[in-house]
């Protein structure tokens, strides 16, 4: 678990951003959707439990396909393998940001679905602001040593299946089912959850390449388009 | 179009819910034909919101507003539907299937649907192949629409139209498949009837295989 206090900035643009839509756009369009968003920030704010589980493992030899780690510890998956053949430690992250959001969503679904959207909206923004949360601290800690991070690496991620990484992430971090735990399915419970890891070391350098490029919905996938 | 027709249809694209509603019952006082209310004024907006979202013009809250007007209109409508005898357009058993516990898309498909003066019975998510078939025996719905957003939860698809096959009512119902991960060649290897990619092309693709 993290020492470092966790701090989220949720700003209405990230909300409408986490409900598929372009916030430039909207706001002049459909102005009760940006007071939606202020609201699911006001009320919602209270509702996080943010969580980040975190465990830097010492890599011990990489092959072509395989990183051993320390304690025995294996990562198995070519495409990892290639990404992450310079580091030297890697960083294993499951973030979660509890269930009462996603309560509140299924709550408002009925009577109001347009609210209820708004508040899914920011437990999107809520979950990837953690994450990104979780490694800039990461990033800060490799660079008191001088080393550099690599992009974050998810599970589901084109080329590596998502029931072979979750279960080497689940085993790895063990994290208390009551904060997360799997599904048969290999989704994470609470909805709002990420998992990835971190390749640490010095041969990284990401001004070339994001996560985006490794998924298979990049040309059409709007949360991205909405972004750039 | 006449006037306060065009007023409801506008309403809707616009997502104003207090105009559509006042503009509903102006249309009733005035004594409008019922389904042309639903649909020259109705149906027709929210076939224009899925094409303005098919388009990337429209998002997917602006999709909901307008639903939203939509659906607050079509419950005053309703009992002048029932006593004319206005006929849906069919009636579409839809649910996430097991293990699967994302909702959103399925849940803005079942709205499209119903904008479409399609009878939606929305099972939710995370669905036992097992309830699928119950509901299409208990409804006999045209339809199994079945949604899935991860990999994993995929071939629950497949499982699922085994289990309709089992009962004997694969013949009976079309299947019709959605979902980030999903593709049309995916559709065709489990043996559905239908694949779309979005909750618009879901309505004109329901349409198709009521009309097959
Ligand atoms: C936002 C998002 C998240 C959010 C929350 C999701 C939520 N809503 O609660 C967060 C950040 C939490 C998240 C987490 C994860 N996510 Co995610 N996420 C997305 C994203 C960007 C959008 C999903 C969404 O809500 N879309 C909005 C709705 C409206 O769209 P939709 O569901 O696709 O539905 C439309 C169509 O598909 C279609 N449709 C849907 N159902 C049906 C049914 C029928 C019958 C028809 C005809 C059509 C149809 O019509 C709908 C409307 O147009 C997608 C990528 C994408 N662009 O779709 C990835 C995506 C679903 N996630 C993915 C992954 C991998 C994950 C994680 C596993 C990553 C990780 N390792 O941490 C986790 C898992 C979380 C968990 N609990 O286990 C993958 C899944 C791929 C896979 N291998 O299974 C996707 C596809 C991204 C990708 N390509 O890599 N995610």
């Amino acid at each position: 678990m993290f020492a470092a206090a966790i701090s989220l900035d949720i700003t209405p643009e990230m909300v409408l951003r986490g409900q598929g839509a372009n916030p430039a756009i909207i706001t002049n369009r459909k102005p009760v959707l940006l007071e939606n968003a202020e609201r699911a920030i006001q009320e919602g704010m209270a509702l996080l439990s943010p969580k980040i589980i975190e465990r830097t493992i010492e890599v011990i030899k990489i092959s072509h396909d395989r990183i051993y780690l320390e304690n025995n510890l294996l990562i198995e998956n070519r495409f990892i393998t290639r990404e992450l053949s310079s580091a030297g430690r890697i960083s294993f992250i499951i973030c979660t940001i509890g269930s009462a959001i996603e309560e509140k969503v299924s709550a408002l679904y009925r009577s109001d679905p347009v609210l209820s959207l708004a508040f899914d909206g920011f437990g999107t923004a809520a979950i990837e602001a953690l994450a990104a949360f979780a490694c800039e601290t990461v990033r800060i800690r490799a660079k008191e040593e001088d080393l550099c991070i690599s992009i974050p690496y998810s599970p589901g991620m084109i080329e590596w299946p998502l029931e072979k990484g979750q279960n080497q992430i689940f085993s790895i971090l063990q994290p208390d089912p009551l904060v997360v735990r799997l599904t048969p399915s290999f989704q994470m419970i609470p909805k709002k959850s990420m998992s990835m890891i971190i390749g640490i070391g010095t041969g990284f350098n990401h001004n070339d390449r994001q996560t985006c490029d490794f998924c298979a919905a990049r040309q059409t996938c709007r949360y991205r388009l909405n972004r750039d | 179009m006449n006037e306060i027709l065009r007023a409801i249809y506008s309403s809707i694209i616009d997502g104003e819910q207090k105009v559509t509603t006042a503009k509903v019952q102006e249309a009733l006082d005035q004594g409008t034909e019922p389904s042309a209310i639903l649909n020259e004024g109705m149906v027709a907006a929210m076939a224009e919101v899925g094409k303005l979202f098919e388009e990337g013009e429209y998002f997917v809250p602006e999709m909901l507003v307008a639903a939203r007007a939509m659906q607050s209109g079509l419950a005053m409508l309703k009992p002048y539907l029932v006593k004319a005898d206005v006929k849906s357009s069919g009636k579409v058993v839809a649910g996430t299937v097991k293990g699967d516990l994302h909702d959103i898309g399925k849940n803005l498909v079942c709205m499209m649907l119903e904008g479409s003066a399609f009878e939606v019975i929305d099972l939710g998510s995370d669905v036992d192949p097992d309830k699928f078939v119950e509901a299409v025996h208990q409804t006999n719905a045209d339809i199994v629409a079945m949604s899935a957003l991860l990999t994993t939860t995929m071939p629950n698809m497949k499982v699922t139209i085994e289990a309709l096959k089992a009962a004997g009512l694969r013949d009976k119902v079309k299947v019709l498949v959605g979902g980030a991960p999903l593709t049309q060649q995916y559709a065709n290897e489990i043996g559905a009837d239908g694949y779309a990619p979005d909750a618009s092309r879901a309505v004109a693709t329901a349409k198709s295989l009521i009309a097959a």
